[in-house]
């Protein structure tokens, strides 16, 4: 898809939200540009008509400490129990792995082993494995263990060409500390049980387990923090 | 002895509900063992291998897709990989088909020009995770679209600033969590086919607005205009954005001649400048009624009550079509021993039986709205999936403290096609596990619909009435019922 040297610059909707190192465009100009790469010459590359200049705004896609709602968790956690098998892979096999994952970077325990079995492990074109891995980068962050989330990034940047590149963009990003808008609906999920559902609900709209994939991830995170307040 | 193959897709990205699909229906093919889809990533390939599911000789590279299958003979196996092959290709195919529905509103906007350019979009139905409804909203607004927003848990950040949008632009904002509308006579979420009158209703209160809108119906007095808030807009917060907007709207609509607001008891300095806002209405000559769940009734320039069916006779009698809630004949006048259970799925519902109750004396009630997020988490609605309640309504005939149920049935549009049959099994198994015991149970309940409800009103209230269940024409004489019968018609 991509020859040397390009960059993947992924450009979403607002339905979708943001992506990290994305580029987030209005509805009309969104269903144009698929249009006109859908129509695109592969040898030309993509014609883009139409564009205007705009006021382009960055957007601060960092995870960064919440208070974690003890009841919340629970409710998060029961939902990444349903299976989703594809063939002969079923991404629980992954989500089994990211609570080891997620103590070891606590305890800087060596994650080498399991960062082998998870990295472009898994069903789909982000494979399980990667959305559990950055499931649990975000989650470490929202627990507050961001030193904890940055060493643990550091040891996944050197795997990232055993992935797609699809989901070495994402990695990549979350491995430094930033995540796409869904990330950070599903770790809205953790601040009360008021608001898990409505996680819960969104992550069952990503892929066909992607979004259970990274909320078992960030459940895995955020739990082992020492520092969970009681439910009200 | 079995045949094993594989086939590579060099740089072919599908997404991963495809790839199941894909996956699932090549290994239901008879002779095919089994099959893996997936990006030969190296953590796959070494999947593949311990599963004794990797073909010798396989050359591929993370982003190659690659198929597996093993089946029992070679030419089973060829066949269901170009099964594969070709549901991959269709796939492909079909994502270029220009017919795919409208995924954004600028596209739904565009798709309805393109249909019928003299009746373009007037609204945006939004239905979607919270986090992100607010920004289809103002999106929305922005292209001159009215919004009805069902989605919960938008932040009242979110609210405030959309709602300001809408004011701005004079356009409706209903919601967020708003269930509940009827816009020019077309329902929207939850909501009952109610007949055409001259009745406004302003909602910040979903089975609220259903249970007075039937009632009007049921008076033949008929709604002009039911337009759902959200139940956070009468907030300190919110301030009354939208409740503001709508009586501007229902004061300017000809077709509108007795306003009536239907909400919890609002934010006190909100509840001071509403009133006067209603006084200045009604001066000018439109009744209004401020049906305010637990406030004491008043009679002033604006009628207050306290109840849905307060709310409901004050504005059928304003219309000119007196409500009569007779007193059904044959009721019980005893009741079996023990607590009153309301096992609810209208929260407002809920609310008005718990007030009653309160207000009949009874301080042993548990009234659960079994539609809030807390019961709910992750499962549909019981308006929608009535089994999570008939589950616990079968569970109370084995609670020996509970002697009368209080039940509401909502039907209507958004409502499960038979609510009434879930309830009736398992009032049946609680009545079976009372007797078992040497005990009974008394259910008591009302129908929140019209006749016009596509569920059919009779059917439903025949079912329930075949089940022993005693039915009042309101929720309110429900309750009331039930805390008479708890404080003076208990048996021994």
């Amino acid at each position: 898809m991509l020859g040397a040297g390009r960059r993947q610059l992924v450009i979403t909707s607002d339905a979708f939200g943001l992506v990290p190192g994305g580029m987030q465009v209005r509805p009309p100009e969104f269903a144009r540009l698929r249009r006109d790469l859908a129509r695109r010459d592969p040898a030309r590359g993509a014609a883009i008509h139409g564009w205007r200049p705009a006021v382009v705004e960055p957007a601060d896609l960092r995870v960064t400490a919440i208070d974690i709602d003890s009841a919340a968790l629970d409710l998060l956690e029961r939902a990444t129990t349903a299976p989703g098998a594809i063939g002969a892979f079923d991404p629980s096999r992954q989500r089994a792995e990211a609570s080891a994952l997620a103590r070891a970077a606590r305890d800087g325990a060596d994650v080498a082993d399991t960062l082998l079995r998870l990295i472009g492990a898994g069903p789909g074109s982000t494979p399980a494995g990667d959305d559990v891995v950055a499931g649990v980068l975000a989650g470490l962050r929202a627990a507050g263990l961001s030193e904890a989330a940055a060493e643990l990034g550091a040891r996944v940047l050197p795997l990232l060409g055993r992935t797609t590149a699809a989901s070495t963009h994402y990695l990549e990003a979350a491995a430094t500390g930033r995540f796409a808008d869904r990330v950070h609906a599903l770790v809205a999920g953790l601040r009360s049980a008021r608001s898990a559902p409505a996680a819960i609900r969104a992550a069952a709209t990503f892929g066909a387990s992607s979004g259970t994939d990274l909320l078992a991830g960030i459940v895995a995170g955020a739990r082992i923090t020492p520092a969970i307040r009681k439910s009200a | 002895m079995t045949s094993l193959n594989s086939r590579v897709f060099p740089r072919l990205y599908r997404d991963s509900v495809a790839l199941m699909a894909i996956a699932s229906s090549t290994e239901a093919r008879d002779g095919v063992d089994r099959v893996g889809a997936v990006m030969a990533t190296p953590a796959n390939i070494a999947i593949l291998d311990e599963s004794a599911m990797l073909p010798t000789g396989l050359t591929a590279a993370p982003d190659d897709l690659v198929i597996v299958v093993r089946g029992d003979t070679d030419e089973i196996v060829a066949e269901a990989l170009d099964a594969a092959e070709a549901a991959l290709t269709s796939v492909e195919s079909a994502r270029r088909n220009e017919d795919r529905p409208a995924a954004t509103i600028g596209e739904g906007i565009q798709a309805m020009a393109a249909e019928d350019s003299d009746r373009p979009a007037t609204m945006a139905a939004i239905s979607i995770p919270g986090t992100y409804a607010a920004v289809v909203a103002e999106r929305a607004l922005r292209d001159g679209l009215h919004v009805f927003c069902f989605s919960d848990n938008v932040p009242v950040e979110d609210e405030i600033r959309v709602k300001g949008l809408a004011r701005e632009r004079r356009l409706l904002h209903m919601g967020p969590d708003c269930g509940t509308a009827i816009i020019d006579g077309v329902p929207l979420g939850f909501a009952n086919v109610v007949r055409r009158g001259t009745v406004g209703i302003v909602a910040a209160s979903g089975t609220g607005a259903q249970e007075v809108s039937r009632l009007l119906d049921l008076a033949g007095a008929g709604i002009s205009q039911l337009i759902g808030v959200g139940g956070r807009d009468l907030s300190a917060e919110v301030d009354g954005l939208m409740t503001d907007l709508a009586l501007d709207l229902l004061e300017d609509d000809a077709d509108t001649g007795v306003i009536a607001i239907v909400s919890k008891p609002p934010a006190g300095p909100v509840a001071d400048r509403l009133l006067a806002r209603l006084a200045a209405i009604a001066q000018k000559g439109t009744p209004t009624i401020a049906c305010f769940l637990g406030a004491e009734d008043t009679d002033g320039e604006v009628t207050v009550r306290g109840t849905l069916e307060g709310g409901a006779i004050a504005a059928a009698a304003a219309a000119g079509h007196p409500l009569q809630v007779d007193a059904a004949s044959g009721l019980p006048t005893t009741a079996p021993p023990g607590r009153v259970l309301g096992l609810y799925t209208g929260g407002t519902l809920a609310s008005e039986a718990k007030l009653l109750l309160k207000r009949g004396g009874v301080t042993d009630a548990e009234v659960l709205d079994l539609g809030d997020d807390e019961y709910t988490a992750g499962k549909p609605h019981p308006m929608i999936d009535p089994e999570a309640r008939a589950t616990r309504i079968a569970a109370a005939g084995s609670d020996a403290g509970v002697g009368i149920l209080l039940l509401d049935l909502v039907i209507g549009y958004g409502a499960s096609p038979d609510p009434a049959t879930p309830v009736v099994e398992a009032i049946g198994a609680a009545r079976a596990a009372a007797a078992a015991d040497g005990r009974e149970l008394l259910v008591i309940g009302s129908v929140c619909g019209t006749p016009a409800d596509p569920q059919g009103l009779d059917r439903q209230r025949g079912l329930l009435e075949g089940a022993g269940v005693v039915l009042t024409p309101t929720n309110a004489a429900a309750a009331r019922l039930a805390a008479t019968l708890h404080t003076t018609g208990a048996r021994a």
